[in-house]
């Protein structure tokens, strides 16, 4: 690969940080179940990228989501006794405070398999034909888990403004 | 839920913008030192090779008689050359001008980090 080349391929993926890092943060941070974990992940997936100790992908949003999970689950397996410091909103403070609380205090209560899904497929934009083949399910069970994940989302937000 | 109201519901979901990540922690001063340690050895090693192929070529006569037969240029597009055409001349016929010209050929080298390949010619 030439210099130029190299340069052009820093910008690219420089730019893919900022398009998908706020999505891939969230995603790293529902697999890892703590935002600190999650921020490292991502960090390290797009520092390999920069380095240039794996190649670019065609399709970046697919491999970014998926490079994210493995190095998510690889610290996991690391530092089993990491402790969870949730102290990190998961959203930018636009709008009403009690509405972004809400809907964080829905997330976290989701199960795990439909929070993930929900993430990928809401904010990451990902197809359920992507979230299938990264998961190694069926598209069908890609999109039953965002069904009743979002349904559950909310049901759970709207119990709470009534509470 | 039906299918209309899920994609209302999604729609006001993705109005909630997720957090961005923090800068990116890159170690911007080892890369660069790196990269120019590369230019300059690769610099060096091409500049000894063709010292060594000149001296195959004329082995019996003084190198200071003859005209060069080698002319090293840096790359135009880092604009007005830093190194004289006197001193690319004693690079190219003297062997123990090479220092020389490396020195005055830092600077551009170091601009050439990051942009094109060193040429040689």
């Amino acid at each position: 690969m030439g210099e130029n080349t190299g340069t052009m391929d820093q910008l690219l993926i420089r730019r893919w940080y900022n398009e998908h890092g706020p999505a891939l943060l969230m995603f790293a941070r529902t697999v890892a179940g703590d935002a600190a974990a999650g921020e490292d992940a991502v960090h390290q997936v797009f520092l390999r990228l920069l380095e240039g100790r794996v190649s670019k992908p065609d399709d970046p949003r697919p491999y970014l989501f998926r490079a994210v999970r493995n190095a998510v689950l690889d610290a996991t397996r690391r530092e089993r006794n990491r402790t969870d410091l949730e102290c990190e909103p998961w959203f930018e403070p636009a709008g009403p405070d009690e509405d972004r609380e809400r809907l964080e205090a829905a997330l976290e209560e989701l199960p795990g398999e439909q929070r993930e899904v929900v993430v990928m497929k809401t904010w990451g934009e990902l197809t359920f034909e992507e979230i299938a083949s990264l998961l190694s399910i069926s598209a069908n069970t890609a999109a039953s888990r965002w069904r009743y994940g979002v349904e559950k989302l909310r049901a759970l937000m709207a119990r709470s403004e009534a509470e | 839920m039906d299918d209309r109201e899920l994609a209302e519901f999604e729609r006001d979901l993705r109005a909630f913008r997720p957090r961005s990540p923090r800068p990116l922690p890159l170690r911007r001063g080892k890369v660069v030192l790196t990269r120019l340690l590369t230019m300059l050895s690769a610099a060096a090693v091409a500049l000894l090779g063709m010292q060594i192929v000149k001296r195959l070529e004329r082995p019996n006569r003084p190198s200071t008689d003859r005209p060069p037969s080698v002319l090293y240029t840096l790359p135009d597009a880092h604009g007005a050359p830093d190194v004289s055409l006197a001193t690319l001349r004693r690079a190219a016929v003297d062997d123990n001008s090479l220092t020389e010209f490396l020195d005055a050929a830092a600077p551009r080298l170091l601009r050439a980090v990051g942009g094109e390949e060193m040429r040689i010619r």
